[in-house]
């Protein structure tokens, strides 16, 4: 047994201290934003650190929840989100498998070809001529299509069958399965952890995308919910309250963006603990070999 | 073999599924964007012009694509107040908003495109619509040259002020492709905390002296009776980080040198010159430096982000702020009983008495038609219509009934119940506006709910405009002086150090001196001279 050192001890106390207090820091901000978000505003002013309020004041999130337009933002966001996750991973899988086989015909070519995207592409006003002529203008196919497959995700899959050990295939295979089978038997259950880091990244990017949205779509009540809470926070004007709430319970704008910001982020925050141990081994996929 | 059979067998399956995920999404969206298609088409050519002018009060409404910049808050879609709007104007509107924050992003892509709407708003970095985007648009023939027409709208000409006109015209050929938005008339001055003023038994200054008084009281008196030294007199702040924030509407304490914020006033002796060589430049630097000095301003005034300087005034840790007439009852979304606790006055006055109120043409963007267009005179009439009252108070109002109860014209009052207040929020907004003012002027105040608050508006108002002499600046439209930033922007940069490290105290005046003599007056001298040209060429 190994007997620890007071070295060891010390460089635990000093390891855990260190992580605790980035910890801290990664968490403050949404404290500070969650709790402001409940503070009456007048409390905020007169001490903008004060992270317990004397009471917890839900006015702002009474008038978000009246705001039909987050709701809808709401609505077409889970739609690309879950529709987004689920064609990203199938599709990554049945290219990554193939390309995992060092005797695939061609496959260099099309590793290239793959590479190339991460390095040049269309433009913005090319995509938009390229979108609007695949009909996809207006669609919420079109914030889930142009991002479904991308290049760098794909050769970490790809990376990441390689590294399961071609004996279990070949056994398989003698065993009668075809490529399907092994596929779905055999290296999907060995890629869980893998496959769930890209659901995580895949679904995070789609939760958090605007910008498409900006290019891609004209109809506001296409709007993924980031594009609308963007334009609610960074608006300097008015959001939208009503004032005689606003009297009565202290929210203003500024309590009110804060809410937004919470209900905005706070379903994509509680998938991260289910899906955390299997992030936790995927995120070193691909930096074995490759 | 057999392996290399399967794999192939794998890819020409992944390659088939993707194609059909991708037939499957544009099968799904043929119906979407056929529709759009066939509106587009739809809407180039004008139906049937020609006749409908013979059958003038018969003639069907023109559909009329409009792209607009447009809080995300409205509801575009089935929007009652667009569909009223479009009733009254005879049209019928297709409104496409995209987010304010990216709308120069999305409005360059449609240019880019070839499909463009019938009226384009554009805001620009100019703040009036011209701007070098329009500029380049005009250039590259996508825009229609509306000189030979503007004079058949009465309500555009009587609303529009040839000093508006002036500002939007090219710079390269001096034709007009942007129908300004004519907007409210700011009259920018200070905000004050009047509770600390009446605590310390003070009245709102008038001239530099009681300005300094008042700004050492707030900061030395404890205002707020806290028994700390946590106060400050004065705070500023700018709108980006790129921009002093000394020069962000602080017409208030510059007037009381004679230091026009803007460019396109007079120097004291009557002739044009660049500020940096108008005689109130280095004083109002130097008050500045004192101020700091004595620690008597805010001591991050030279890099609050816009708005920092408000949020300091609503925490009362500063006591005077910069703001305009409408920023007292503004600041009620941000601190409900903003009206109680603080005032709106005008600048100071200068040594001979004079506090000089700097207005520019009051512009809040353009609207832009495409060359192409077959609905020019359409769109036209139609903002023509939009420069009536009657339009401006139906986007700024909304319907009564829907959005309030009763409104009065002539008072500005307002009467809506909170559910009504609400649905305003959602069914309009200022960003929807046509035309944001009527001859300098808005529908309504803004929150400006009760008669209690209207009238505290209106008395600060009428009590600034008392003291203040109003001088109407012209737009200018000398592109080297605009262009400073693009051409010697490593200069601009170092103006701006030079001026900080000034107030701040780490050099010294005869430093600052050298620095605009052998640097800053030869590299704007082509500048100046073309600026002080055209502004000699109006004869104003």
């Amino acid at each position: 047994m190994k007997i620890r050192s007071n070295g060891d001890r010390v460089f635990d106390v000093v390891n855990y201290t260190v992580i605790t207090l980035f910890a801290l820091v990664c968490l403050f901000p949404f404290v500070y934003v969650a709790a402001f978000s409940i503070t009456p505003y007048t409390e905020y002013l007169q001490n903008p650190l004060k992270l317990i309020p004397s009471h917890a004041e839900f006015g702002a999130y009474r008038q978000i929840f009246k705001m039909t337009v987050l709701w809808t933002g709401y609505r077409n966001t889970i739609l690309i989100t879950v529709a987004g996750v689920l064609i990203n991973i199938f599709l990554m899988l049945i290219t990554a498998y193939p390309l995992s086989k060092r005797d695939l015909k061609g496959r260099n070519v099309a590793l290239i070809l793959i590479t190339f995207t991460m390095f040049f592409n269309g433009g913005l006003i090319p995509n938009f001529y390229l979108i609007r002529s695949l009909h996809l203008y207006n669609s919420l196919w079109s914030l889930i299509l142009p991002g479904a497959l991308g290049a760098y995700n794909l050769i970490l899959m790809k990376n990441f069958i390689s590294n399961i050990p071609p004996s279990l295939e070949e056994s398989a295979s003698i065993d009668g399965a075809n490529e399907v089978t092994i596929l779905a038997k055999i290296i999907i259950p060995l890629s869980k952890p893998a496959i769930a880091t890209f659901v995580i990244f895949h679904a995070v990017s789609q939760w958090n995308l605007f910008f498409n949205a900006v290019i891609y779509t004209s109809k506001r009540e296409l709007w993924p919910l980031m594009l609308i809470v963007r334009d609610l926070v960074v608006d300097s004007g008015a959001v939208a309250r009503d004032t005689s709430d606003a009297v009565n319970t202290g929210v203003t704008e500024f309590t009110i963006k804060m809410a937004i910001i919470i209900f905005s982020t706070l379903p994509i925050l509680l998938i991260f603990p289910f899906m955390q141990k299997y992030f936790m081994k995927g995120i070193l996929i691909g930096s074995i070999k490759g | 073999m057999g392996k290399n059979s399967h794999s192939r067998v794998s890819v020409l399956m992944s390659v088939l599924l993707l194609t059909s995920a991708l037939a499957a999404c544009s099968s799904n969206d043929n119906k979407e964007s056929g529709a759009s298609g066939s509106e587009a088409s739809g809407s180039s050519p004008a139906p049937a012009s020609a006749s409908a002018k013979e059958t003038e009060s018969k003639k069907e409404p023109v559909k009329i694509k409009m792209f607009n910049r447009v809080n995300a808050d409205v509801v575009i879609d089935k929007n009652p107040i667009l569909e009223e709007a479009g009733k009254l104007a005879n049209v019928k509107l297709e409104v496409e908003a995209p987010p304010i924050n990216n709308y120069v992003d999305k409005l360059q892509v449609v240019m880019a495109s070839g499909d463009l709407p019938d009226l384009i708003y554009n805001w620009g970095t100019a703040g009036n619509g011209a701007d070098a985007n329009m500029e380049k648009w005009a250039q590259n023939g996508l825009l229609a040259a509306l000189d030979d027409k503007i004079a058949n709208y009465p309500n555009l000409m009587k609303n529009i002020t040839p000093d508006m006109w002036n500002a939007v015209k090219s710079v390269n050929d001096g034709k007009t492709y942007i129908i300004p938005r004519a907007n409210v008339v700011n009259h920018w001055g200070y905000v004050i905390n009047q509770k600390w003023l009446d605590k310390l038994n003070l009245k709102a200054p008038t001239t530099l002296d009681e300005f300094t008084n008042v700004v050492r009281a707030f900061t030395k008196d404890d205002p707020d009776g806290n028994g700390k030294d946590d106060t400050y007199g004065l705070s500023l702040s700018g709108p980006d980080l790129g921009r002093n924030t000394i020069w962000n509407a602080t017409n208030f304490l510059a007037a009381a040198f004679d230091l026009p914020v803007v460019d396109g006033a007079k120097d004291t002796d009557g002739t044009y010159k660049i500020r940096e060589k108008m005689s109130g430049y280095l004083p109002y630097l130097t008050y500045l430096k004192k101020l700091n000095d004595e620690k008597l301003i805010d001591p991050e005034f030279l890099i609050n982000k816009i708005y920092v300087d408000t949020e300091k005034l609503n925490q009362y840790k500063v006591g005077i702020v910069y703001g305009h007439q409408f920023a007292v009852l503004g600041n009620i979304s941000k601190l409900p009983d903003s009206e109680k606790i603080f005032s709106y006055h005008g600048v100071l006055k200068d040594s001979n008495g004079v506090a000089s109120d700097w207005v520019t043409p009051a512009m809040w963007g353009g609207w832009m038609i495409p060359k192409d267009s077959k609905k020019i005179d359409d769109v036209l009439a139609f903002l023509d219509w939009g420069n009536t009252p009657e339009a401006n108070a139906l986007f700024q109002l909304g319907m009564q009934g829907l959005t309030y109860d009763s409104y009065d014209p002539t008072t500005k009052a307002v009467s809506r119940t909170a559910e009504q207040a609400e649905k305003l929020n959602t069914l309009t907004s200022t960003y929807m506006t046509l035309a944001n003012a009527i001859n300098g002027e808005g529908a309504s105040i803004a929150n400006a709910d009760t008669p209690e608050k209207l009238n505290v508006y209106k008395t600060q108002l009428d009590e600034a405009m008392k003291q203040m002499t109003v001088v109407n600046v012209p737009a200018v439209r000398s592109p080297k002086i605009l262009n400073l930033n693009g051409t010697i922007p490593d200069l601009v940069k170092k103006k701006d150090e030079k001026e900080i490290a000034y107030i701040t105290g780490t050099i010294s005046e005869q430093q600052f001196k050298d620095f605009l003599e052998k640097e800053w007056y030869p590299a704007t001298a082509d500048a100046e001279k073309e600026y002080v040209d055209y502004m000699n060429s109006l004869g104003k």
